[in-house]
């Protein structure tokens, strides 16, 4: 008898979850139930703070008060109420959100992941980075967490690159992207993961898994979370320009089951078709 | 988004205060302090972003901030390129 995976009480599905639509999309699910912690958890329709038609304030919904805030109004994102899956989300163009202290957030430096959902019409890089050199400068940054330099980021890969790649630098640079079979085009919607376990750096686009770079600790400087920009500021070219649904951190790696699980859940919620 | 520049990094924190107030800022309803924020290079000069709209609690509307500022300042605004051009930007090598 074939594997089954049970996705719901009422569903026993031998077929790939991408391929069922489900009767009642991930109803119920609360990441903050999985086995590891979850330290940041902002979506677009809850805990945003407008000024005026920006948005002033993301409020994290983990319950641990690691908001993103931005004080000058030239630099705030803005909301849109229908985006991806009819779900409102927050533009990003030359804008940046500043947030809390990821290192403090995370008790081992070398177990932890981070989902983030791109909408549609993101823009691809026009400068050659990937992962956490792409996020050094050049290349737009969705979210890292340094002082100055790209000591973690995901960013917007160079065009034909695939979309979105990720890493960490401790003694040199150990970036993620996407496998062939994981590339998405410019624009399209995307359910991104980095993360970091005792096997290496690695990242998955849509549930399908990018190339592994070597295993290493996040390093003392990766502090202040940013969204949208390098924490450098200095370049042009370092502002992600496109919409962003949700981002979720957690402190720990999670199970190759509770991966499914979220993103089943992102999957049905924004209606991105993943590759598992 | 044009560049305004100015001689020093003083006169551009200044400037920044002043274009502030006049837009409804710091506005403490949102905490939001600023309605642009200046850069200052290492030549001591100062440069503030001088975007097309922005929220102004003054005007209660968006508004292109190039329109609060003097006619010789709006003559002078720079483009993204010109400022890159100039030096305002670091340039790093890509790994």
């Amino acid at each position: 008898m074939g594997a089954v995976f049970r996705k719901h009480p009422k569903q026993a599905q031998p077929v790939p979850s991408a391929q069922v639509h489900t009767e009642h999309p991930a109803q119920g699910f609360d990441p903050r139930h999985l086995s590891k912690d979850l330290v940041v958890w902002c979506r677009a329709d809850a805990g945003v703070e407008t000024n005026g038609s920006t948005v002033s304030k993301w409020r994290d919904m983990s319950g641990r008060g690691h908001d993103f805030s931005q004080a000058t109004a030239s630099s705030q994102p803005t909301p849109k109420k229908a985006g991806l899956g009819g779900h409102p989300e927050i533009v990003w163009d030359d804008d940046r959100m500043t947030g809390s202290d990821l290192y403090a957030m995370l008790t081992d430096k070398g177990e932890w992941t981070i989902f983030v959902v791109m909408g549609e019409g993101w823009q691809d890089s026009s400068g050659g980075g990937s992962g956490a050199s792409g996020s050094y400068s050049n290349s737009p940054n969705l979210l890292t967490a340094n002082p100055s330099i790209g000591y973690i980021g995901i960013c917007v890969l160079s065009a034909n690159r695939g979309g979105f790649g990720g890493g960490i630098f401790n003694a040199g640079y150990k970036d993620s992207i996407p496998e062939t079979a994981g590339k998405i085009n410019q624009g399209e919607p995307a359910i991104f993961a980095l993360y970091s376990d005792s096997g290496g750096i690695k990242t998955r686009q849509n549930g399908v898994d990018g190339t592994t770079a070597a295993a290493a600790d996040l390093v003392s400087t990766a502090t202040t979370l940013q969204i949208g920009d390098a924490a450098d500021n200095n370049n042009a070219d370092d502002y992600y320009d496109g919409p962003l649904s949700e981002a979720m951190i957690f402190n720990g790696v999670l199970t190759q089951n509770e991966f499914s699980i979220v993103e089943s859940y992102l999957s049905d919620r924004y209606g991105i078709r993943v590759g598992h | 988004m044009r560049w305004l520049v100015l001689e020093t990094a003083g006169a551009a924190k200044a400037r920044e205060v002043e274009l502030s107030a006049a837009t409804g800022y710091p506005h403490p309803a949102t905490a939001t302090d600023r309605v642009v924020e200046a850069i200052s290079h290492l030549d001591g000069r100062g440069a503030l972003p001088v975007p097309t709209s922005v929220w102004s609690w003054a005007h209660g509307c968006e508004i292109d901030l190039s329109a609060l500022l003097t006619e010789t300042e709006a003559a002078s605004l720079h483009s993204l390129i010109e400022m890159a051009e100039g030096g305002w930007f670091d340039t790093v090598e890509i790994l």
